[in-house]
Formats: structure tokens, C-alpha cells, sequence
């Protein structure tokens, strides 16, 4: 009976240094995520387009007429992964209905659990392989096993490749119409991103 | 056993039988973080909680732990450790945080903690305890700060870059260019260049180790390793 209730003790103990680490760190761990998804986020538009309050129509968030971000999410070898897929459209007329039907502008990994330096290629090795799929329309990556659409392979990445690949084209291949905010972009057009000519 | 016996043993850990350069333990670690100044630094502040604490915790709490039970205890009490040290590093080091956090998760397989654990820290007193637990840190974090040297200046010519995510943007201005700007051998951050710089690393130290040690005559080297053995062991003559 001693023996238990010294286990009792110890597990008690070790539990009550865990939960006052939990609760002296929450807070601020908490506000390093939110200021890294949002740092995230302002990559890819102008930080003056971000609202403060993010208003996410399910995986939705329309910026303004031009511009709506989507995140997907994918499970890689490592884990679940999520993605940030930015939408960009031509201005509109001063009708609604007109609108130009959205381009796929930007791609990027905002979340893993890929093994450093090893499954996060997508970061270091091969830092703009997410970047092929934007010439790419959803025609193109529909049914991937089968049409084996030009996507280039990352030596020992199959699993979180294949993760990728599929969660984008089903993103891409999605009948429903993607959701633009009424307001105009301010500033017009977004910032230049990475590899992209302007 | 003496006190002097005991604090040899206890301060051992630093040089004589370094953990990482001596024993060859927690090596995993050793080589997937070491590619810069700042991760070996912030992987030896996670060690260095996480030693501290178990060995701390553990000769406290000996009287009180099943012999039968005494590994899985060891191994909740270092996995409780290595979380808080998680925690903390997401907390307040969030950028050194990404770089090394899946480094800082293993701590808790690190066979440097449980031998320490198991060999001394069950076995004596608290002060005895605590002293080897830095000992034996500060030894692992030289053998870390060392390799993480070594390679970030071979790779990139400069050290210590990034410390800033581990001391805030004071350290920005603290990266010093050792060598001229274009030399770099980019192989030495990689997991190969671990290996190598590693490897010379222990090839040079062993020489000079050797050079230093006073001769001895060659006896049967099974009879020299168990007597080594027995002598590091905390329980010898017990």
C-alpha cells in the first residue's frame, strides 16, 4: 500500500509541475502562434489589407474584391499539415456579377510537423516547389493518379508530396465558388510576392 | 565512499568523462542541432533543465521510489522535465523554437540523463546530485557549443548568427565574421558535415588525450574497461 501511494505522490507531484508550466506559459505561447500565423498571413497580402479580427467563412477569409485567402489542410508523413492558398482576380466592373474568375497567385506551408531539415523541403531544399503549381489550372490537376499532371517529385518526400498534391487539387477542383469580400483593395493590387514577376 | 570520491565522480562529468566526447552518449542530439552557435546553445540550456531537474527530483524523491518501478518513474520524472523545457522554449525562445523543438522532444530518450539518473543521482544526496547534474551539462553543452562553433564557421565563415531568437534583439549585432566573406563549405551544416567535423573533432581530442596521458604499461584491455567501469560507478566498494 506505501509503495502505491508513493507512486500516487510522485505522479501528483509531476503532474501539478506540468500543469504550472502549462499555466505560466499559455498565454505567451499562445500569442507566439497567433503573431506567427498572422506574420504568415501578411506575407501574402499588404499588411493594411489584413484586418485585425480575422473573420474566416469556414476555411474562407475574403480580403477585399481582388483578393480571398483559403487554408486547406493535408496529413504529411510527419503529420497534419496546413496550407495557405491565396486567390487573386482582376478588377471588377462596376457590377459583381462581372468579375473576372479567380487566378491561384501563391502557395505556402503555414503549418507541419515534417522532420527538421529533412521533410520540410518545402522551407529549405526546395523552397519554391509548392510555386509550380500556380501555373496550373484545375483541369489540369484533376485526378492526379491518373492524369499524372507535371509535378515535380522530392526524392524520399513521396508521402508529403502526394499530401500536397492532392489537397490542392481538390482545393482546385472544388465546384463551389470561391468567396471575394464586396470592399475594394486597398491598395489596389497586392504586394509582389516572391518569384513573381511584376 | 569518500566525499572526495564522490565529488571526483560528480565533477567527472565535465572533462575526464564527458558525456558526449567520452561516453559517445546523447549523440543524436549532438549531431542534428550542432549546425550553428544558437541551436547547440539552446539545445544545452534544454538539456541542462531537464539534467538539472531529474537529477534534483530524483535524490529528493529516492527513499520514496519502488526498486521495481525505479526505471519507468526515472523516465515519467525526465519526460516531465523535457516537456516543461518545451514549453518554456515555445514560450520564450519561439524562433529557436521551430528551428530545434522536434531536437528538444528527444531529450527525453537522451541516455546521458538516464544513466546519470540511474548510476548517481538514485544513489546520493541532493548537493551531490545537483553538482553532478551540472557537471555532466556543462560537459554535454562544451561538447555542443564546441561542434556548433566549429561547423557554423566552416559552413558560413561567421558564428553566431540567430542568437536572437534566443536572447531577443539585443544580440542582433553579436555574429562575428571569423573568416573572409566568400569562404564557406556549405557540407559542414549538413548531416555529413556533422559526422566529419565530429569526427576530426574526436580524432583531434583523442590524440592530444593521448599525448598529455602519462604511458602506461599495456595490460588486458577487458580487465582496464571493467576496472574503469567499476571505478565510475557510483555504487563501487558499496
Amino acid at each position: 500500500m506505501k509503495i502505491w501511494l508513493s507512486l500516487l505522490g510522485i505522479c501528483l507531484l509531476l503532474g501539478g509541475l506540468l500543469s504550472g508550466t502549462h499555466v505560466l506559459t499559455k498565454a505567451t505561447i499562445d500569442a507566439n502562434r497567433s503573431a506567427a500565423q498572422r506574420a504568415i498571413l501578411v506575407a501574402q497580402v499588404a499588411p493594411q489589407q489584413l484586418p485585425a479580427t480575422l473573420a474566416w467563412q469556414d476555411d474562407y477569409l475574403p480580403i477585399c474584391q481582388q483578393l480571398t485567402l483559403e487554408r486547406l489542410h493535408a496529413i504529411g508523413y510527419g503529420g497534419p499539415m496546413s496550407l495557405l492558398l491565396t486567390y487573386q482576380r482582376s478588377a471588377c466592373s462596376t457590377e459583381q456579377s462581372e468579375c473576372a474568375e479567380p487566378t491561384l497567385r501563391n502557395i505556402v506551408v503555414s503549418e507541419h510537423a515534417e522532420t527538421p531539415g529533412i521533410g520540410d523541403f518545402f522551407e529549405t531544399t526546395h523552397p519554391d516547389w509548392l510555386q509550380q503549381f500556380r501555373q496550373l489550372d484545375a483541369k489540369q490537376l484533376q485526378d492526379t493518379a491518373a492524369a499524372k499532371p507535371p509535378i515535380d517529385s522530392i526524392s524520399g518526400a513521396t508521402i508529403t508530396v502526394s499530401a500536397l498534391r492532392n489537397a490542392i487539387a481538390a482545393a482546385l477542383n472544388v465546384g463551389t465558388a470561391i468567396p471575394f469580400a464586396g470592399n475594394a483593395c486597398d491598395p489596389p493590387l497586392p504586394v509582389a510576392i516572391k518569384g513573381e514577376s511584376s | 565512499m569518500s566525499n572526495a570520491t564522490v565529488r571526483q565522480q560528480a565533477l567527472g562529468g565535465i572533462a575526464q568523462a564527458n558525456p558526449a566526447w567520452v561516453k559517445l552518449l546523447g549523440l543524436c542530439p549532438l549531431l542534428a542541432v550542432s549546425n550553428s552557435l544558437a541551436n547547440a546553445l539552446g539545445l544545452a540550456l534544454a538539456s541542462t533543465l531537464v539534467l538539472v531537474g531529474s537529477n534534483v527530483t530524483v535524490a529528493l524523491l529516492r527513499a520514496h521510489i519502488p526498486s521495481f518501478a525505479r526505471l519507468p518513474v526515472f523516465m515519467l520524472i525526465i519526460a516531465s522535465f523535457t516537456t516543461c523545457a518545451v514549453l518554456l522554449l515555445e514560450a520564450y525562445a519561439f524562433g529557436l523554437y521551430a528551428k530545434i523543438a522536434l531536437f528538444v522532444q528527444i531529450i527525453v530518450t537522451n541516455c546521458m540523463i538516464l544513466a546519470r539518473v540511474e548510476q548517481f543521482a538514485s544513489q546520493q544526496p541532493v548537493h551531490w546530485a545537483l553538482l553532478d547534474a551540472c557537471a555532466t551539462a556543462l560537459g554535454f553543452a562544451l561538447a555542443l557549443l564546441g561542434l556548433g562553433i566549429v561547423r557554423e564557421l566552416l559552413a558560413t565563415g561567421h558564428i553566431g548568427a540567430g542568437l536572437d531568437a534566443l536572447f531577443g534583439p539585443i544580440a542582433l549585432g553579436w555574429q562575428l565574421q571569423l573568416l573572409p566573406a566568400g569562404f564557406k563549405i556549405p557540407i559542414a551544416a549538413l548531416p555529413p558535415g556533422a559526422f566529419i567535423v565530429a569526427g576530426l573533432m574526436l580524432g583531434v581530442g583523442t590524440a592530444l588525450h593521448q599525448r598529455w596521458q602519462p604511458k602506461q604499461p599495456i595490460s588486458n584491455g577487458e580487465n582496464d574497461k571493467t576496472n574503469t567501469d567499476a571505478e565510475r560507478s557510483p555504487t563501487a566498494g558499496t
